[in-house]
């Protein structure tokens, strides 16, 4: 068995991948649902015939050119930690880390195709891109998908399309999704009636870690809720659409903090900094929060010299898994936030405090 | 008595205490009870997206025949039956030929 932190590529050069509007989109990605004709769905079955559908599906995958030197194991085979490590990197579902015997896990190379086997549906296969791709991702994981029926007999219906085990990932079984940094909208206080709006369109605004988590960070994911009755283009153009809006949405929040409430915005980004420069304990939350700040004041140049990269790869590295797994030891939540401190220090060390634009007289912005 | 799946023994309480289905064979099974509630949740209800290759022919195929029907039934409604007539041998000229790759269902 391939060791999977010999495998995944180090966090540093992970936060160095660019994509198109990456200072808004972290990244696109296109999730396909699909199950085997003759075999019950994951949650109903039993271990035996789960673990039937499993040695059918992996070797299939495992044989797409896509998926050449590609990791591939057994749920049972992976530690709780590793799990973690992989919810953290958005490659498997919170869902998907609880499984076990009877569910398995592919995923390419370069961290683009990921298929979980035996989540909620027999396959569960998505593509991953930085920034705003979804076209790409889109058509990435069509051909994946469109290889692997050549090998599997999928279930589906004229009427019905791809059957899932859940009635509202019918039809399509898409979920088109992209994750938005989204603090000027926060910090405008215009992100509740955006998100209502969005809402509205029949599309759905979730935290960091998909359905039921918080926007931690100032991160949303926005994905397509309706997959039947509608084919995948129109699905992927309407999400395009309204994304470019809300970017819109947020670059002029951004602009309009500066120039009506610059003391607010550098208040919030000065504390951010002092902060995490100097904190000897912090929690995993209140340093995605504060990072998330540091990451608006860098793409606002309040940083000269400190590149987006390094915020991005802190965003990843202090959460707790990622965090326990530089450590050889155990950790308690608590000894967890004297660590993750005590690296922040050391990474910031050299990040010198945020710096106000000029021209954004700072007695114009005490006025205000 | 209550309905249950053939293929797996999912009943509709399982459903209504999971959301979920026990097998792609439930979605017959449990067709009648789902048609409302597909309605709520999408923006319709037959399929428009990407279609399996090996059975697009077979989906093409069931298409053109409900068109058919649908003009079969217009045309008899209106007492065309010479079009009627014409239509109703299309039909069986394309069960003839459809023999082989019949859709699933």
């Amino acid at each position: 068995m391939k060791d999977i932190h010999a495998f995944l590529s180090p966090p540093a050069e992970m936060a160095r991948r660019h994509g198109p509007h990456d200072r808004i989109v972290m990244s696109s990605r296109v999730r396909l649902a699909r199950n085997l004709r003759n075999a019950v769905f994951p949650g109903w079955a039993k271990k035996p015939e789960r673990l039937r559908v499993l040695e059918l599906i992996r070797p299939a995958i495992e044989g797409l050119p896509e998926m050449k030197d590609a990791f591939s194991e057994a749920m049972d085979n992976l530690g709780a930690l590793d799990k973690q490590i992989l919810v953290e990197r958005h490659l498997i579902s919170r869902e998907h880390a609880a499984k076990s015997a009877g569910s398995g896990l592919v995923f390419s190379r370069d961290e683009t195709f990921c298929v979980m086997i035996n989540e909620e549906d027999h396959l569960r296969m998505q593509a991953l891109r930085p920034g705003l791709q979804l076209r790409q991702v889109w058509s990435a994981i069509d051909h994946l998908d469109s290889e692997l029926e050549k090998k599997l007999d999928y279930a589906f219906d004229n009427d019905l399309g791809y059957l899932t085990a859940c009635p509202t990932n019918l039809g399509t079984a898409i979920r088109v999704s992209a994750m938005l940094h989204l603090p000027g909208l926060v910090l405008t206080e215009q992100i509740n009636p955006i998100i209502q709006s969005v809402n509205k369109l029949g599309l759905a605004v979730r935290g960091l870690y998909g359905e039921g988590t918080e926007a931690l960070g100032n991160v949303f994911q926005v994905s397509n809720q309706m997959t039947l009755g509608e084919n995948e283009t129109a699905i992927v153009e309407r999400l395009e659409k309204v994304l470019s809006q809300i970017i819109e949405h947020e670059e002029n929040a951004r602009q309009t903090l500066l120039e009506k409430k610059p003391k607010m915005v550098y208040n919030h980004i000065g504390r951010a900094y002092g902060i995490l420069a100097n904190a000897h304990s912090i929690s995993s939350k209140e340093t995605m929060n504060l990072l998330s700040l540091m990451r608006l004041g860098v793409d606002m140049e309040l940083f000269p010299g400190t590149e987006r990269s390094l915020v991005d790869e802190l965003f990843l590295t202090t959460q707790p898994a990622h965090l326990q797994r530089q450590i050889s030891d155990k950790l308690s939540a608590e000894e967890r936030d004297l660590i993750r401190a005590d690296m922040l220090r050391e990474r910031l060390k050299n990040v010198s405090r945020p710096v106000p634009k000029k021209g954004g007289s700072s007695l114009s912005g005490a006025a205000n | 008595m209550e309905l249950k799946c053939p293929r797996c023994g999912f009943t509709q309480a399982d459903f209504k205490k999971s959301g979920r289905l026990g097998c792609p064979e439930c979605y017959q099974t449990f067709a009648e009870g789902l048609g409302g509630l597909l309605k709520t949740m999408h923006k319709g209800t037959r399929h428009a997206g990407k279609t399996p290759e090996a059975l697009r022919s077979s989906r093409d195929l069931s298409d053109r025949m409900k068109t058919l029907q649908t003009k079969l039934a217009k045309a008899i409604k209106d007492e065309n039956f010479e079009q009627a007539a014409a239509l109703r041998d299309e039909i069986k000229t394309l069960n003839d030929s459809g023999a082989t790759a019949k859709p699933a269902r």
